[in-house]
């Protein structure tokens, strides 16, 4: 459980901090960082959000089926 | 009296006019669609709709009662497909309905057994990254295809393209309206269902390319346990509460799936699962598909953009299958009990067709080697990880635009 508790810590806050960035964004104008970026390293940033949050998410999927079945065991 | 003979036949005129021979174009790939529909019996319950809505949408036009513009029938103001595409489309209501009806089809136990294969489900969303990126290049260069220096259009577009490989029609679509992209709304849902329906044409040879007769043998355990009622019925709320968390972009179509699933799950509501499965899937497929083809107006369809939407589409499903082919193989390096890399291919949406493709082909090379229940799991996966892709692409392009 320790074990599992110490992978999902850091997944989660990093999925915080991504939801924090994502508000604010929405709240007021975006940032002097993004509109600095090229199209392509906007690109990049969207390729590599978006596949590691695919991954965050399909984790947190997988430990909730895992850890639902060791409770209903 | 000419005026009156003019305005009667006004149709027959239009139709030997540029304007006309291009709606002519639009009848042959009208033609081109119903026919795949009917003789090949692919996706015949989408393509036969779009082909007939796109041959409303290209027919001469009439003057609209109410805003005086010459416009095709079903298509002005009041024009029945303009009616839905504002009431299922413009809204994002049918890609939901859709989904409330795939949630009820599917059985997520075999996904509940060996829940490893959910990684499949993700290492197969490659396909939409790789290709918002070839389009992010692309679009750029080609000219006409958006104005010069609009990044915003550039990302939206690219988006729109690169969602194709979610292989997953709803999902496409509610990204597409999401930046709304009507005008080219019909080429991506055309490219989406049409590369779904070719799933086993397309992924059979980027397979065989990507792995050896050898590794195509591996054999997979399965085991036969029961997967508990009650797990059934937490998973679709508990997946529900994880994305809508995450990832909330994408909960109106994790939820919606969900919804489904519960439904199907629960046990007390059998008349509401029938009904989802088989009542609300036709009919809204009846809708979806003939308001899809009512966006395939000549003026925007034939367009250069179009041919690249296809060609990136059927890149983003290539891309996809040798992710998630790539991924298993990648494992493989960690793993004792290997792995067929074969299932990595299922981890796309096209769901079941890709499952059934690739325990085919393990069955071509191996007539005792059994698939099946793992390429579901990585198959249902698929379902889950397109959506979650979908909210991502939204919640970070959305973040990136105007900037």
């Amino acid at each position: 459980m320790k074990k599992l508790i110490a992978i999902l810590l850091p997944l989660l806050l990093s999925a915080t901090a991504l939801a924090e960035e994502t508000i604010g964004a929405a709240d007021g104008p975006t940032s002097i960082f993004v509109a600095e970026q090229s199209l392509l390293s906007k690109g990049l940033i969207v390729t590599a959000g978006g596949l590691c949050g695919v991954f965050l998410v399909l984790i947190l999927f997988f430990f909730t089926i895992k850890i639902m079945q060791k409770i209903l065991k | 009296m000419q005026q009156i003979f003019a305005e009667l036949f006004s149709g027959v005129v239009d139709m030997v006019s540029i304007a006309g021979l291009k709606s002519l174009v639009m009848f042959v790939i009208a033609g081109v669609l119903i026919y795949l529909a009917i003789k090949k019996d692919y996706e015949p319950t989408l393509l036969l709709p779009i082909g007939f809505g796109c041959i409303l949408a290209n027919l001469p036009g009439a003057i609209d009662a109410v805003t005086g513009l010459k416009a095709p029938a079903a298509l002005g103001e009041a024009g029945f497909l303009s009616v839905l595409f504002n009431a299922g489309i413009a809204n994002e209501l049918f890609p939901v309905l859709i989904f409330i009806a795939v949630g009820a089809m599917i059985d997520f136990s075999p996904l509940l057994k060996d829940p490893s294969m959910i990684f499949f489900g993700a290492a197969a969303q490659f396909g939409i990254f790789a290709t918002f990126l070839l389009s992010l290049v692309l679009i750029p260069i080609i000219p006409g295809l958006v104005a010069e220096g609009d990044q915003d259009m550039v990302l939206k577009l690219a988006s729109a393209i690169g969602i194709i490989g979610a292989a997953d029609g709803p999902t496409t679509l509610f990204v597409a309206n999401h930046f709304q992209l009507k005008d080219y709304m019909g080429p991506i849902s055309v490219a989406a269902y049409s590369y779904m329906a070719l799933v086993p044409v397309i992924q059979p040879p980027v397979i065989k390319a990507l792995t050896t007769k050898k590794e195509r043998m591996i054999r997979m355990d399965y085991q036969e346990e029961r997967c508990s009622k009650t797990t059934l019925i937490l998973f679709p709320i508990i997946v529900t509460i994880v994305a809508g968390i995450i990832v909330p972009m994408s909960a109106p179509l994790v939820g919606s799936l969900m919804f489904g699933n519960l439904i199907r799950e629960c046990g007390v509501l059998e008349r509401l699962s029938k009904t989802a499965q088989n009542e609300l899937a036709n009919l809204v497929t009846i809708v979806l598909g003939i308001t899809v083809g009512g966006t395939m107006v000549a003026d925007k369809f034939l367009h250069p953009t179009t041919a690249l939407i296809l060609i990136l589409g059927l890149f983003a499903f290539v891309f996809d299958t040798a992710g998630g082919v790539l991924f298993a193989k990648f494992l493989n390096l960690f793993r004792k009990k290997k792995v067929n890399p074969m299932i990595g291919a299922a981890g796309i949406s096209a769901f079941p067709m890709s499952s059934r493709v690739i325990a085919k082909m393990a069955l071509k090379d191996d007539p005792s080697n059994f698939i099946l229940m793992q390429s579901t799991s990585a198959n249902v996966s698929g379902q889950l990880g397109s959506i979650v892709a979908g909210g991502m692409v939204i919640t970070l392009v959305s973040m990136l635009l105007g900037g």
